[in-house]
Order: C-alpha cells, then sequence, then structure tokens
C-alpha cells in the first residue's frame, strides 16, 4: 500500500502535464510535480506555502478567480488556450494554458482543489502569429484591390490608349480609350498583334510601315524605350488616323523581356492641320509663282525685244504684267490679312456707312467687268458702324466666290435687308453647282480650299476665312446655306 | 517632218494658207492655265517663228486637232483638270507621239517627281529665264 502510494507519487510528480494541488482558504502548495514548478520557475521549497503569496501576480486573474470558485463552490473548471500572466526572469508574461481545476474532497467535504495543466503558449502564439499574418494579408489585399481599382479607373477614362504585348508581341491587354482609338473590341485584342495585317500601319508619308519601323518592333528588340513617334493607322474601316506612341519594354526579374507596354495618342487633328499648314504653303508658293512666273518673262521680253515685237504684242505684254503685278499683290495682301488676323492685329476704323457706300466702292467695278449680271437689290440705304473698307473686302470676297465658283450662274443676287430689328443681313447669292453638306462645315476654317487637289481654281482659298474674322470681329455672324445643283447664299450680318 | 492639212478638216480651213509656212516652222503645243504665262509665252515663242498652239486645261487640250502634230510639247503640271505629267505619259504612248519631245515647266515639281511617269526631255522650273527656255526650246528641237 505503502508502495503504490509512493509510486502513485511518482507518477504524479514525473507526469508530463503540470499537477498542483492547494489545500485551505489560504490555498497552501500541499503536492506540486516537478512540471508545475518548472512553469512556476519555482522548486519544491514552495512546498506548505501559500500559492498567492507565492506568485502574487495571479491575484485578480481569471485564473485565480476560478480557483477560488473551486474550492469555495465544489465546480470544477475546464479552460482551453486560457491566457494567465505569470513573471518569468523577472518579466510579466502572457501565458497560454489548458487546465482543469478540481475540487479535492475528503469525506466529502472540499478541502483543496486539484489543478492539472498544460502549457500551450507556443502553440496560442503561433496561432496567433498565423491569424495576424492572415489579417495584415487581407488588409494588403484590400489595399492591392483599392489600388487596383484606382488604377483600373485610371486605364479606363485617360485619354492615352494603353496597350500591353506579351513577349511575342500578341497584345494582352487594350484600356477603353486604344480600343476606340484602334477601332477594337475586347474580343478583337485576343487576336491582334500590333502589327496586324488587317490594321495597316502606314509611314507619314502615306507608305506601308515595315515592321521593323514599329515603334513596338524597335521597343522590343532594342529593349530600349520609345518616346512620340508617330505612325499613321488604316483601320479595316473608316478613316486614317495618326497615333503618337510611346513605348517601353517589360522586363521580369532575372532581366528578360517579357513584353512591352505602349500608350498612344490619336494625333490625327494635329498631323491634319500640320498637313493643312504645309498644303497651303505649297499651293500659296505656286500661286505666287505664277504671277512672277509671268511678270517676269514678259518684262525680260520686252527689254530684249521690245523693238521687234508689234505693237499689239507689247500693249499685251505691259497690260499682262499689269495684272500678274495686281494678282501678286492681292495674293500678298491675303497672305499679310491672314497673319494679322492671327494674331488680332487687324484694327478696325468704324463709321456710320451706308451699304450702298461700301458695295460702290469695295463692287461696282466687279459689277461692271463680270460677264455674270450682278443684282445688287434690298434696303441697299440702311447705315451700319463699320470699317467700311473691311465690310467691302467680305463683300467682295463673297462676290468673287460666286463668279469663280458658279461660272454658270446667270446671276448673282446680293440682298440687303433688316432683321430681328438691330440686324442687317446681307445675302450674296449664285444658282451655281452648290457644295456638298460635309464640306459646308469647314468653309471657313483656314486653310480650306474646296478642292485642292485637282487645283481647280487659283487664289490663296483665305477669302472666307479672312471674312469670317472680320464679321466676327464687328460682332456679326457669318453663314452659307447651300444645295448641290441648286445653288449657294453666303450671308452676313451686322448690328446696325 | 512635212504635215498636211487633212482635207476633211473643216473646223481650221486657214491652214491651207498656213501649211507653206508650216514646212518650216516647228509647232509647239503649249499646255498651261495661266493666262498670263500662256500670252507670254505665245509671245516669245511666236517671236522666234515657232507656231504655237495654246490650250489651257486638258479637256481643253484633248480638243485639239489631231491631224496636226507637234514638234514639241510644252506642259505645266498642275492644271485645273488633272495632271501635265500623266497627260505626258499617255500622250507618249500614242503611236504618232513616240518621237515628239517633251518638256515639263513647274513651280513645283522637281525632275525626280517625273520618274518612272514621264521621262521629259527636259524640265524647266518657274519662274524661267526667256533666253534660257529658247535654249532648251531650241535644243530639245533640233536633237529629235
Amino acid at each position: 500500500m505503502i508502495d503504490s502510494e509512493r509510486g502513485f507519487e511518482n507518477l504524479i510528480s514525473q507526469a508530463p502535464v503540470a499537477i498542483l494541488l492547494t489545500k485551505g482558504e489560504d490555498y497552501i502548495v500541499s503536492k506540486i510535480n516537478s512540471t508545475m514548478l518548472a512553469i512556476l520557475q519555482k522548486d519544491e521549497t514552495i512546498i506548505g506555502k501559500p500559492l498567492f503569496e507565492l506568485i502574487p501576480e495571479l491575484k485578480g486573474q481569471p485564473v485565480a478567480k476560478m480557483l477560488i470558485e473551486t474550492y469555495e463552490y465544489g465546480v470544477s473548471h475546464v479552460e482551453t488556450s486560457h491566457p494567465v500572466t505569470l513573471v518569468r526572469d523577472g518579466e510579466a508574461q502572457e501565458c497560454f494554458f489548458n487546465y482543469n481545476f478540481t475540487p479535492y474532497l475528503e469525506n466529502g467535504k472540499v478541502i483543496g482543489v486539484i489543478d492539472v495543466a498544460v502549457e500551450v503558449t507556443d502553440q496560442v502564439l503561433a496561432i496567433r502569429d498565423h491569424e495576424n499574418t492572415i489579417a495584415e494579408k487581407v488588409v494588403l489585399e484590400e489595399t492591392l484591390r483599392n489600388s487596383e481599382k484606382r488604377l483600373q479607373g485610371i486605364l479606363e477614362t485617360m485619354a492615352e490608349g494603353v496597350g500591353i504585348v506579351d513577349s511575342m508581341g500578341q497584345m494582352v491587354y487594350a484600356n477603353p480609350m486604344a480600343q476606340q482609338i484602334l477601332g477594337l473590341t475586347l474580343s478583337d485584342i485576343e487576336d491582334r498583334t500590333y502589327n496586324d495585317p488587317r490594321w495597316q500601319n502606314l509611314r507619314l508619308d502615306g507608305t506601308p510601315l515595315p515592321h521593323e519601323e514599329h515603334p513596338m518592333t524597335i521597343m522590343m528588340t532594342t529593349g530600349k524605350n520609345v518616346f512620340d513617334r508617330e505612325i499613321g493607322v488604316q483601320p479595316p474601316e473608316g478613316d486614317r488616323q495618326y497615333i503618337s506612341i510611346n513605348a517601353a519594354p517589360i522586363f521580369d526579374e532575372n532581366g528578360n523581356l517579357t513584353g512591352g507596354i505602349g500608350t498612344f495618342m490619336n494625333v490625327t487633328s494635329r498631323r491634319l492641320i500640320s498637313q493643312g499648314k504645309d498644303d497651303f504653303i505649297s499651293i500659296a508658293s505656286h500661286e505666287i509663282k505664277n504671277p512672277v512666273t509671268s511678270l517676269k518673262a514678259s518684262l525680260q521680253l520686252l527689254e530684249r525685244a521690245h523693238s521687234r515685237l508689234p505693237e499689239e504684242s507689247r500693249t499685251k505684254l505691259i497690260s499682262q504684267s499689269l495684272r500678274s503685278l495686281e494678282n501678286l499683290s492681292r495674293l500678298i495682301h491675303d497672305l499679310l490679312d491672314a497673319s494679322r488676323m492671327e494674331q488680332g492685329q487687324l484694327r478696325m476704323q468704324k463709321s456710320a456707312v451706308s451699304i450702298d457706300e461700301i458695295f460702290d466702292d469695295c463692287c461696282s467695278h466687279i459689277a461692271r467687268s463680270s460677264r455674270q449680271r450682278l443684282i445688287f437689290e434690298g434696303e441697299k440705304h440702311l447705315i451700319v458702324n463699320a470699317d467700311g473698307q473691311q465690310i467691302g473686302q467680305v463683300l467682295s470676297n463673297l462676290i468673287s466666290n460666286a463668279i469663280k465658283y458658279a461660272p454658270d450662274s446667270a446671276e448673282i443676287i446680293v440682298n440687303v435687308s433688316q432683321i430681328k430689328g438691330d440686324q442687317i443681313k446681307i445675302c450674296v447669292k449664285d444658282s451655281g453647282p452648290g457644295i456638298p453638306p460635309e464640306k459646308l462645315n469647314h468653309l471657313f476654317d483656314r486653310y480650306y480650299r474646296t478642292n485642292y487637289e485637282g487645283q481647280k481654281y487659283t487664289g490663296l482659298g483665305l477669302g472666307l476665312y479672312i471674312s469670317a474674322e472680320i464679321v466676327k470681329n464687328h460682332d456679326g455672324e457669318i453663314g452659307v446655306e447651300s444645295e448641290v445643283d441648286k445653288g449657294s447664299t453666303f450671308w452676313f450680318t451686322l448690328p446696325s | 517632218m512635212l504635215i498636211f492639212p487633212q482635207e476633211n478638216d473643216k473646223t481650221k480651213p486657214y491652214q491651207f494658207s498656213l501649211s507653206r509656212r508650216e514646212r518650216v516652222m516647228r509647232k509647239i503645243f503649249l499646255l498651261e492655265d495661266d493666262q498670263g504665262i500662256r500670252e507670254v509665252l505665245e509671245i516669245l515663242l511666236s517671236s522666234e517663228d515657232y507656231i504655237v498652239h495654246s490650250f489651257s486645261s486638258i479637256k481643253d487640250f484633248r480638243k485639239r486637232d489631231r491631224s496636226v502634230l507637234a514638234d514639241l510639247y510644252l506642259f505645266d503640271v498642275m492644271l485645273p483638270d488633272g495632271s501635265g505629267i500623266d497627260l505626258c505619259k499617255e500622250i507618249k504612248e500614242e503611236e504618232n507621239n513616240r518621237n515628239v519631245p517633251f518638256m515639263i515647266m513647274s513651280a513645283h515639281a522637281s525632275l525626280g517627281d517625273l520618274k518612272g511617269i514621264c521621262e521629259p526631255a527636259d524640265f524647266i522650273s518657274k519662274p524661267f529665264d526667256i533666253i534660257h527656255l529658247l535654249e532648251r526650246v531650241k535644243s530639245v528641237i533640233a536633237q529629235q
């Protein structure tokens, strides 16, 4: 019996779980095994002493309350992963235990508490660590998601097209603007490479752009950024576009080229304006060279062969020279006006003047020299406060245009009327070929002329632009109504 | 090359009276839309005893009397209804014109623009010097 009791004590003292028996209301440590001693960092000398004096930090902790309850009410308590603060190596530490408080009975009466505990601090900390990691990841994911949303928002609304290609040049992403510029839908993207033959890429001069000259190819082969390279793109349907491309390579962490990102802008209108200017300059130089050529040749001929030429030829050459000179000065005048307009430098000298007077000054000689009948009608006596010379220029431009562009119109009618109380409207009406609707909008633009290529008409094409500027400076409006085969009416209004 | 007016040509009967002179005078077909340049060239070239047939547009040129063969075509490039270069190419393919030289004058184009389209015997850029122009005309016709 004694042997078996000693054996049992041995079992307790060597058990891998911590065991403690306290007795009485002072919770005297009466039995404790080595595992529990190790947890408490005590030795066997504590046996016979009150627990809360030995380990004062326990006081007030939930574990102490449960111990007391077990003793006072004789109820067991089981806790798992329960936090207990213990002073270890001189420092308060949060430790975790699975433990079990059981009342210790003698003759049916509670005289102590058996405490069986397993420390699980490492596991709890590991779990907690894990949970922290997860929580951090959740936050990170949230941040990433927000930042991706923000980026997506930028990509979707930006005015530049963004396209991403993989290492094979296959497009893997195109933002909405890129889709719009390239006229692509999302499903098209999957089967389009940046040099897809259906989208003919062009050099600026309109010739096909060879694969190796494409900015994306240059970037992919050199591995270097390419900035602001302009190319033309002819989609399968619709108008030719000009795009400016920036291309940058994408490398993985080992420095291998894995693809590229291209951003591009539609610069079609910029390109068309500069082409318009080029066209204009070439037209202008052509227009100026013609009168210079005939003037120079006439004068040379007169100088060298004056006496040999018949009277008739001499007269012809002289009047021809004067006409060329007049043409030249008109061209130069137009050019200067246009450039002054552009800089807002055309000064007005306003005075009260009747439309009648303006017409007489600017246009009566046109009426006399024209084959067509020029009819001036309506409320001619109306007075405007305007720069008579400039308004005369507008009127003579519109009349000359009618003569030039509607040569078969027997009559050209200039009509003056009062509208809306304080406005005067002047119309120049021809019954010529009319103007197709798609051209009407551009008529008053600078550098626009209805037919550049055919060179059907001479002149710089500045007349309507200058006229529009003059009318605008006078707070008036200018416009045109036209129907193909029916004729055109150019009009402008002035405050009276 | 002697040119005799066709008997069925009723449009230009006066050619009968000119025919004797035409045997010795060279004929230049001038296509130029600028009235001033056309007039000066007419006066200049006829004062040098060339016969000048002048036209202001391709349409006008196509209506020419085809019985009269040219010794030289002198074309402007930018014309109201097309390009003098294209017309040059077209005319060179006609049997009668195979050996007739072309001169192109332009304010605009350069000889390089004509490569492969029309190989003119000479190219004059505007504005030109009349003495220079006459020399070139003379030498081109002489080479024929």
